[in-house]
């Protein structure tokens, strides 16, 4: 009888401590919420997982302030890029870099997102209610995207970018890393035009 | 009855493969649970077998569990782990309680190092309003924990006053843009319209900002410049760009001043800043600066070895002698053109413009102007009556090296660190039309043809000496001669102007002929080496070797036994140059002497004891503030293994002064520094006291021995003369009567961009905390140093220690868990 008793015991106070954990688990729970930020969302996400083992087969670039533009795209019979557009007159005397052009973009179709915040209360602090560049290309399976973007971030490690042409706030806002967008917009100051290689010369009888 | 028995071992080996299987299930949902750090499908699934092989395990024998747990031995094994279950649960609880209470924990260190200082608690208890403390950090930031609990503490500390929010910058740029926040880790106080910032969590810096913002004004800090010194605006390598970030977040406002014109220090100024001069001050300069400190001013001087004169400096480096014969230009690493009386060695006159040390000076052929190079990247022109400045020439980006008219006095043309030969109109001081002439080598002379067609240049390498020739007319290169495989350093044309003299320093003579372009080098001198060659108009030919000596060529043999021997300086000579008569040749060197030589006697006709010995800085230091910046270069073989001889490391500081005490158990470093020695200053009103002291390995070295290359490891001369260590690196001075501040430091790259960037050294402490002092910003932060007794286990000392922890944890204890529960067991069978 007297084991009985204290297995009741027992498990009366088992009841009592497990209440007091919840409540404390609880309460805990509820002083924290506001420390959660549940706009941040450092997890990585691919921008275009649709293209992401894609390759680029056309893009351009867009300073949305001054309006001058870059594009260029592969041709199709040489498989080399030739440029559609660029902001000044090409030197006749240059040629593309296809090389320069083909690694700038490599990144591109696979970018990713260190961040992404939802709930914003405005575009303009990310410098996207009127974005700074608008970088659209096509990949070789057929797709085509376009990003806006904005400001960098205060540690000047990466671009806020939005995914959609419109400032709806329901959206969320991109942090991407600074290099992998550098790289495409510099080809507005810096064409990717170089001097030919010279031809070698065939030697006498050949 | 053997096939009731038969059902009845099945069923007992169901019953505990189904609770095998159930507890390997519950433990993989552990697993699962604590290596996805969530409860996922996995953990879900594992928890459901669980649980069914559990029941299976009760249901398959449902009477026998029943009896098990309702029999005697059951209900005490229940009891027993209900008991512990309800330990365990209320540990948890009391845990969650306290964690809910926020209760401050217990600093069980030994220096209370996690315990906010009596310092920083007063200051909490002062504060007469809200400050808002804004931490920016993004969520990967490792160090937001740390920060979290430092700054609870002065939360706590504040009484409700102080308020913590953390940010992440990248979500909220705006609030991060406004604070000028642009790293993580920013931590911004806030108090009113003021604001400041701290950049790490410890607690100098933490209060440091918190005093700053109830301080709330901000402190001028002037930069004096005009001599080469080192710029806050500076993004190269040696300059102060981030050093000036750090001194922002101070609330120190820099800017710049050249006391030349401003012929003041400004009123609002806390303090001035010289960081490295190369040129010398002036007079007015040095009367200015010595009246504001009289008014209780205060001031930094950062001085590097060689400035200022004496034998670490690089004494006079180029000298001309005029067209007439009557004048000698010199040109000298304090910054200044100085002009000579040919005829007995007295000063005529003294031209001041550049703001770094000359390296060439050459006269117009009618000698009315004078060209100049320096290490401040210019070559300028100046009206040798009076004075005044012609021209400063655009072109040149680096140090330039040499520079000269061309004979016709059309051109002027110079060579130097960029690489290319600029050439000018010497009218009107614009660039030809194919200047500039790139080459692939630094450049260290030119020469031009006595006809003026040509320009001939040299420079190279320790592996190259190559010598260009190009028509000065369509700048179509001639010659490309490959002549000398080491540094050109000097060459002359033959008075002819068929041949072209070259010396390198390794001693060849390269002679070149300039009308088929073929050339040949012979080891004249290889024994020593050459710097400078010169040629009369009568063709006879000086020498300027590495052994201090200068050789007049006698013959055209190969060997210089014939040669007569000019000896008197004690240093390398830079630069030579005769008379237009060429009866006499003048010499110049790092020995800060200008010897003029009588060539047919082989005598000296006089000595001018160089450009002015002291720079006027050092002199009102050592007469005024009895501080002496020696004339040395500090060698410390201790501590030479992080970086070089030349490097020395400091762990030695003044414990008690308010620049020192908070980094005493931090390391400095001081790269290419002198030492600095306190005078007597017992008659005076003033305190001095050594910050930073060297280890007993190193001494301030006075002369290079044998070598003259003062950065061959190994090779510089220990003497008599130097001074011995541990020497002095720094100083601060305070003149009690007039309450003026100065803080000495024989360096001056110690905080520069690049050696800011070694972040395990404390360089940028030691200076913000000497800017505090020297602005009187320093009494409401200075806090008390902690001294943290290192008590890690050092497994290098204490192998026996180590032995005993592996075997006490290893064996004893559980050996000791062992006796005490056959101990127990003993005792109740006995009792039974």
């Amino acid at each position: 009888m007297q084991t009985r008793n204290r297995l009741i015991s027992g498990l009366v106070l088992l009841g009592v401590a497990a209440a007091l954990i919840t409540t404390f688990v609880l309460l805990g729970k509820r002083e924290e919420e506001p420390e959660v930020d549940e706009t941040a969302e450092a997890e990585t996400v691919d921008l275009f997982p649709d293209a992401v083992f894609g390759v680029v087969e056309a893009f351009s670039v867009t300073d949305n302030e001054t309006g001058d533009t870059f594009a260029a795209s592969i041709d199709e019979d040489s498989f080399e890029w030739v440029i559609d557009e660029m902001p000044t007159e090409p030197d006749p005397a240059l040629v593309v870099d296809s090389n320069q052009i083909t690694s700038s973009l490599f990144s591109l179709p696979s970018l990713q997102s260190s961040r992404v915040l939802s709930e914003i209360e405005a575009l303009a602090p990310f410098g996207l209610e009127e974005a700074h560049y608008t970088i659209t290309f096509r990949v070789t399976s057929g797709g085509e995207h376009t990003i806006y973007v904005g400001s960098q971030n205060p540690t000047g490690t990466g671009y806020y970018v939005r995914l959609t042409e419109s400032v709806d706030l329901t959206q969320e806002v991109y942090l991407v890393d600074t290099y992998s967008l550098d790289s495409v917009i510099w080809f507005l100051e810096n064409p990717p035009l170089i001097e030919p290689t010279p031809e070698e010369e065939q030697p006498e009888g050949a | 009855m053997n096939e009731q028995n038969n059902i009845q071992i099945d069923r007992n080996v169901l019953r505990w493969v189904s609770l095998g299987i159930g507890l390997l299930a519950l433990l993989a949902m552990l697993v699962a649970w604590i290596a996805e750090g969530k409860f996922s499908t996995a953990s879900w699934i594992s928890l459901g077998v669980s649980v069914a092989g559990i029941a299976g395990f009760i249901l398959v024998d449902a009477r026998a569990f029943v009896s098990a747990i309702t029999g005697r031995q059951g209900l005490f094994g229940l009891t027993t782990a209900f008991m512990t279950i309800f330990f365990l649960a209320v540990m948890v609880a009391l845990y969650l309680l306290l964690k809910q209470a926020n209760i401050e924990p217990w600093d069980v260190s030994e220096s209370q190092e996690y315990t906010l200082s009596d310092t920083t608690t007063q200051l909490l208890s002062e504060l007469d309003g809200p400050v808002q403390v804004l931490a920016f950090y993004a969520p990967s930031d490792y160090g937001k924990e740390e920060a979290k609990l430092r700054l609870d503490q002065y939360e706590r500390e504040s009484d409700g006053k102080l308020t913590v929010d953390f940010i992440d910058p990248d979500a909220d740029p705006a609030l991060a843009g406004k604070y000028e926040v642009e790293s993580s880790g920013t931590i911004v106080f806030e108090q009113g319209d003021q604001t400041s910032k701290a950049d790490s969590v410890t607690e100098n810096e933490l209060t440091g900002a918190l005093a700053r913002v109830m301080l709330g004004d901000e402190r001028h800090l002037y930069a004096i410049v005009g001599h080469g010194e080192r710029t806050f605006t500076g993004y190269d390598t040696t300059g102060y760009s981030t050093i000036n970030r750090h001194l922002e977040n101070f609330n120190i406002i820099t800017d710049e001043i050249n006391l030349l014109e401003t012929g003041e220090i400004p009123a609002d100024a806390d303090m001035v800043l010289i960081a490295g001069p190369t040129a010398t001050f002036t007079d007015t300069e040095i009367a200015i600066l010595s009246a504001y400190l009289d008014e209780g001013g205060a001031a930094m001087i950062l001085s590097e070895p060689g400035t200022g004169g004496g034998t670490m400096g690089n004494g006079v480096m180029g000298v001309a002698f005029s067209p007439d014969g009557d004048t000698i230009a010199t040109g000298g690493a304090d910054g200044t053109i100085r002009l000579w009386d040919a005829a007995n060695g007295d000063e005529i006159g003294v031209i001041r413009g550049h703001t770094a040390g000359l390296t060439d000076v050459a006269f117009s052929p009618d000698g009315s102007r004078i060209v100049s190079t320096s290490i401040d990247n210019t070559v300028r022109v100046w009206d040798v009556e009076s004075g005044e400045q012609l021209a400063v020439l655009e072109g040149e980006t680096a140090a330039v090296r040499r520079a000269t008219f061309s004979p016709d006095g059309n051109l002027i043309a110079s060579v130097g660190e960029n690489q290319a030969v600029n050439i000018w109109d010497a009218d009107t001081y614009q660039p030809m039309a194919y200047s500039p002439l790139a080459v692939p080598v630094p450049l260290m002379t030119l020469a031009f043809s006595p006809d003026s067609a040509h320009i001939a240049v040299g420079g190279g390498s320790s592996t190259e000496g190559p010598i260009y020739v190009w028509n000065t007319e369509t700048g179509e290169v001639e010659i490309s001669e490959p002549l000398h495989s080491s540094f050109v350093f000097s060459m002359a044309f033959s008075p002819d102007g068929q041949t072209l003299k070259s010396a390198a320093v390794d001693g060849t003579i390269g002679s070149l002929d300039i009308e088929s372009g073929e050339g040949s080098a012979t080891p004249r001198y290889a024994d020593t080496g050459t710097s400078a060659i010169a040629i009369a108009k009568d063709g006879t030919i000086a020498y300027a070797l590495v052994d201090a000596t200068v050789h007049l060529q006698t013959d055209t043999g190969a060997q210089p036994d014939k040669d007569i021997v000019l000896s008197g300086h004690t240093d390398v000579i830079w630069d030579l140059a005769f008379s237009p008569d060429g009866s006499r040749v003048v010499s110049v060197g790092r020995d800060n002497i200008i010897d003029v030589w009588n060539v047919d006697e082989g005598t000296l006709d006089y000595m001018i004891s160089g450009h002015s010995a002291v720079d006027p800085l050092l002199q009102y230091l050592e007469n005024n503030w009895k501080i002496r910046l020696n004339d040395d270069i500090v060698i410390d073989l201790g501590t030479a293994q992080q970086f070089d001889e030349f490097t020395p490391i400091v762990y030695t500081y003044d414990e008690f002064s308010p620049i020192t005490a908070p980094i005493l158990n931090q390391y400095t470093f001081f790269p290419d520094a002198r030492s600095i020695t306190r005078l007597d200053t017992s008659a005076s009103s003033l305190s001095l006291i050594a910050l930073a002291l060297t280890s007993s390995s190193s001494s301030g070295v006075t002369s290079w021995g044998e070598t003259t290359d003062p950065y061959t490891v190994g090779t510089y001369g220990f003497d008599e003369a130097d001074i011995p260590g541990p020497v002095t690196l720094a100083v601060s001075a305070e003149d009690l009567e007039s309450g003026a501040r100065l803080v000495v430091v024989g360096d001056s790259d110690f905080v520069s961009n690049a050696m800011l960037e070694y972040s395990n050294f404390d360089n940028s402490q030691f200076f913000i905390k000497a800017v505090e002092w020297l602005t009187e910003s320093e009494d409401s932060i200075e806090l008390p140093p902690v001294n943290f007794e290192d008590r890690r286990f050092d497994p290098q000392f204490g192998l026996v220690q180590l032995r005993l922890v592996q075997i006490s944890a290893a064996c004893l204890m559980p050996i000791a868990f062992i006796v005490a529960g056959l101990g127990v067991w003993i005792t109740r069978r006995s009792r039974r």
